[in-house]
């Protein structure tokens, strides 16, 4: 039925449209550009691509940063970027020459790789199109996609979790201190009068950020405690508090604790509303994992 | 002379919706009585399916975070209308029901009014309220006789949501027939106003137009609008210091030269600014014996700095004026007694000077909105079933020649009507 009156539709006129879809399933994506399902366009004696480079070798899959420049031939009026071998692309307009290409149109995007992203070496197109829509041939250059590195520490305990809601990770450690969103470090100070030694907070375990703070929603919301020296034997605790659900209907978290990214345990659990009428100081949350070292 | 009364009524009610005058007159209903006055209740409720969208992927706006799909079932206006009338004196209140954005119950019209009819037919009829605003033939006419699905995109653009508040004098002697309004300028489908009024200022709004009755059942009705108001532009409040990170050697962290400091910032106050329109339409109808009523319509529209519902105009923001220029037109003809067809293009230029890129140069595009709608309808009674088919085109995708170009947007839709 679909097909049938999109074939109708295509007979009544409508020539080539660009398409609705946001291209979020695509393994390259390009914030802001026009996603261009299908095949790259193969050359037809439109303008050539001269160049394109990233800024680094290798880029990291699941982050949108990293930024691509490229040259193209006189006369282009769109570029269509893209991986060789894979379908889907995406279109962006011709830029204004660069100083030291002055006859040349530019192209400059930033690209992110979508977490599905194999890691391991592939191949960025770019191809130049005129104004009748005629490609010529592209510019490469070859990337290497790598997943981005866990945390480094002796002791880890990660806090992951999907949507806007704001969730808070404590964690008590084998002395009594707890590391949460508003005391980040589960080092305590001694009392008033004592000499202090500047680096033992160091000791630790420091939290790495507070993920959905506020309700401004990050990316890929994730909170981490970590122990870069040596933690202190004995038994540990963690919870999971739900700060505020920030509209969302629930949220499904999973919590693991590494010790030389070695896995010590993990859990999962789902944050409702009811878990925020709770309170949300020192103590607060639901027990997530306890382990003894 | 009870039965006169309502009949000079109902033409007084026709009055205030001059395009549903070209509908068929209903019969009369039995009322309520009360105390001199006469209640009735009236209503219609149109339950719409969108069998197929291009426009529709099982995909959140990336921008709104709001469902991209369109294609489902939906309540498109659930209306419940109450009428009082007693002498020259009337009342109504009207309530809309819809699943369109979620479920949503409004007010949608609620007005007072006063008939002068020293003859038969109402000289003046003088309303305050909430009502349709006086523009064109399109923008007054009832949703429960439109024979599309839904207005052209200049209605949607220039006046979103059909009704605002104000007071109006309306009426008509011989083929002569006037409107003309003072309301608050801020319809309630304002995509940034939401119908609330941020301006003293009113707009004046009105149409003049003549009725000409011809041979053989032809009738011509013709005029021209006009609109001059007062737009806002929003000012904003003083800010605080902060700063902002750029990762300049996207390293993913922080360094000491990549943290920048963005001042605090003093207030600027909003603005106001001149909007105005104009407008022409043209309706003929007709009689086709052996196969029914027909009827051709065509209406335009001059405007600047008027868009208020597809691509908002702010000349303040954007340092210029907006102007904007739209019409619609079409046929419908009635094949039989329970069969409709008809047809309609309608064309709307968003900005006619707007400017976008073409390659490294800088060129004149036109923010265009058009719609080929083509459809049928079987009725029966006061029941009706449309399905209507739209070729749309708008400025939203970009081609593989890097200029803006249509993003796909057909559809096939359904309506199921019934009005009681």
């Amino acid at each position: 039925m679909r097909a049938w009156l999109a074939a109708a539709a295509a007979l009544a006129g409508c020539g080539i449209s660009a398409t609705p879809d946001p291209g979020l399933g695509a393994l390259l994506q390009i914030p802001g550009a026009q996603y261009r399902p299908g095949a790259l366009p193969a050359p037809s004696g439109g303008p050539d691509a001269i160049a394109v480079r990233t800024k680094h070798p290798a880029v990291t899959i699941g982050e949108a940063r990293e930024k691509i420049e490229g040259v193209l031939g006189p006369g282009t009026r769109s570029a269509v970027i893209g991986i060789a071998g894979s379908e889907g692309g995406w279109l962006v307009p011709a830029g204004v020459p660069a100083f030291d290409t002055p006859d040349d149109p530019s192209v400059a995007a930033t690209i992110a790789l979508a977490d599905d992203f194999p890691p391991g070496p592939f191949t960025l197109v770019v191809l130049g199109g005129d104004a009748s829509g005629r490609f010529g041939a592209p510019a490469t250059v070859d990337v290497i996609a790598s997943a981005a590195p866990p945390p480094a520490g002796e002791l880890v305990i990660a806090l992951a979790w999907e949507g806007v809601a704001d969730l808070d990770l404590h964690v008590v450690d084998a002395l009594g201190g707890e590391a949460w969103a508003d005391d980040p470090n589960t080092w305590v100070p001694p009392p008033p009068g004592e000499p202090v030694d500047p680096t033992a907070y160091l000791a630790g375990g420091i939290l790495d950020r507070d993920g959905n703070a506020g309700c401004h929603r990050d990316g890929r919301p994730a909170e981490h405690v970590i122990w870069t020296l040596p933690p202190p034997a004995g038994r540990y605790v963690v919870r999971v508090d739900a700060r505020s659900m920030c509209g969302g209907p629930s949220a499904a978290w999973y919590v693991a604790a590494y010790r030389n990214t070695a896995l010590l345990g993990a859990a999962r659990g789902v944050a409702t509303d009811a878990d925020v009428i709770q309170p949300h100081g020192a103590g607060a949350g639901v027990l997530a994992l306890r382990f003894t070292l | 002379m009870h039965l006169r009364r309502l009949i000079r009524t109902a033409g007084v009610i026709g009055l205030l919706a001059p395009a549903s005058a070209s509908a068929d007159p209903e019969p009369l209903r039995p009322v309520v009585t009360r105390r001199g006055w006469q209640l009735d209740l009236t209503g219609y409720v149109q339950a719409d399916a969108v069998a197929w969208s291009q426009a529709s992927v099982d995909e959140l706006d990336p921008s709104t975070g709001q469902p991209l799909n369109e294609e489902r079932f939906l309540i498109r206006r659930g209306r419940l209308r109450a009428e009082a009338h007693r002498d020259a004196l009337s009342g109504s209140i009207e309530f809309d029901g819809n699943t369109q954005a979620g479920p949503t119950a409004r007010v949608v019209s609620a007005q007072v009014g006063w008939t002068f009819a020293p003859g038969d037919q109402p000289l003046a009829v003088v309303t305050a309220g909430l009502f349709k605003i006086p523009f064109g033939v399109e923008v007054p006419a009832s949703e429960r006789d439109k024979p599309f699905l839904e207005p052209p995109a200049v209605a949607r653009a220039l006046f979103p949501g059909n009704y605002d508040a104000g007071a109006m004098v309306a009426g008509r002697h011989g083929l002569a027939r006037w409107s003309f309004a003072i309301m608050n300028g801020a319809p309630v489908g304002d995509a940034q106003w939401k119908g609330k009024d941020p301006a003293s200022s009113y707009d004046l709004v009105g149409r003049l137009g003549a009725d000409i009755a011809g041979p053989r059942r032809l009738r011509i009705e013709a005029g021209v609008s006009a609109l001059s108001g007062t737009g806002l532009h929003p000012g904003t409040p003083p800010t605080k210091d902060g700063i902002q990170w750029v990762d300049d050697n996207q390293n993913g962290r922080v360094d000491p030269t990549e943290i920048q400091i963005v001042p605090g910032s003093p207030g600027e106050p909003s603005q106001t600014f001149s909007r105005n329109a104009l407008g022409a339409d043209l309706q003929v109808h007709w009689c086709l014996c052996a196969i029914g009523v027909g009827s051709a319509f065509f209406e335009a529209a001059l405007a600047t700095n008027l868009d208020r519902g597809l691509v908002y105009a702010d000349p303040v923001a954007a340092s210029r004026d907006l102007r904007q220029l739209g019409f619609a037109l079409g046929a419908v003809q009635d094949v039989g007694e329970h069969l409709q067809v008809g047809a309609r293009y309608d064309r709307y230029d968003a900005d006619r000077d707007a400017m976008d890129r073409e390659g490294a140069a800088l060129i004149n595009v036109h923010k265009v909105f058009s719609t080929l709608a083509v459809m049928a309808t079987a009725r029966w009674s006061d029941a009706r079933l449309i399905v209507e088919y739209d070729h749309e085109r708008n400025p939203f995708g970009r081609g593989d020649d890097g200029a803006p170009a249509t993003r796909a947007a057909d559809r096939l839709s359904f309506r199921a009507q019934v009005g009681f």
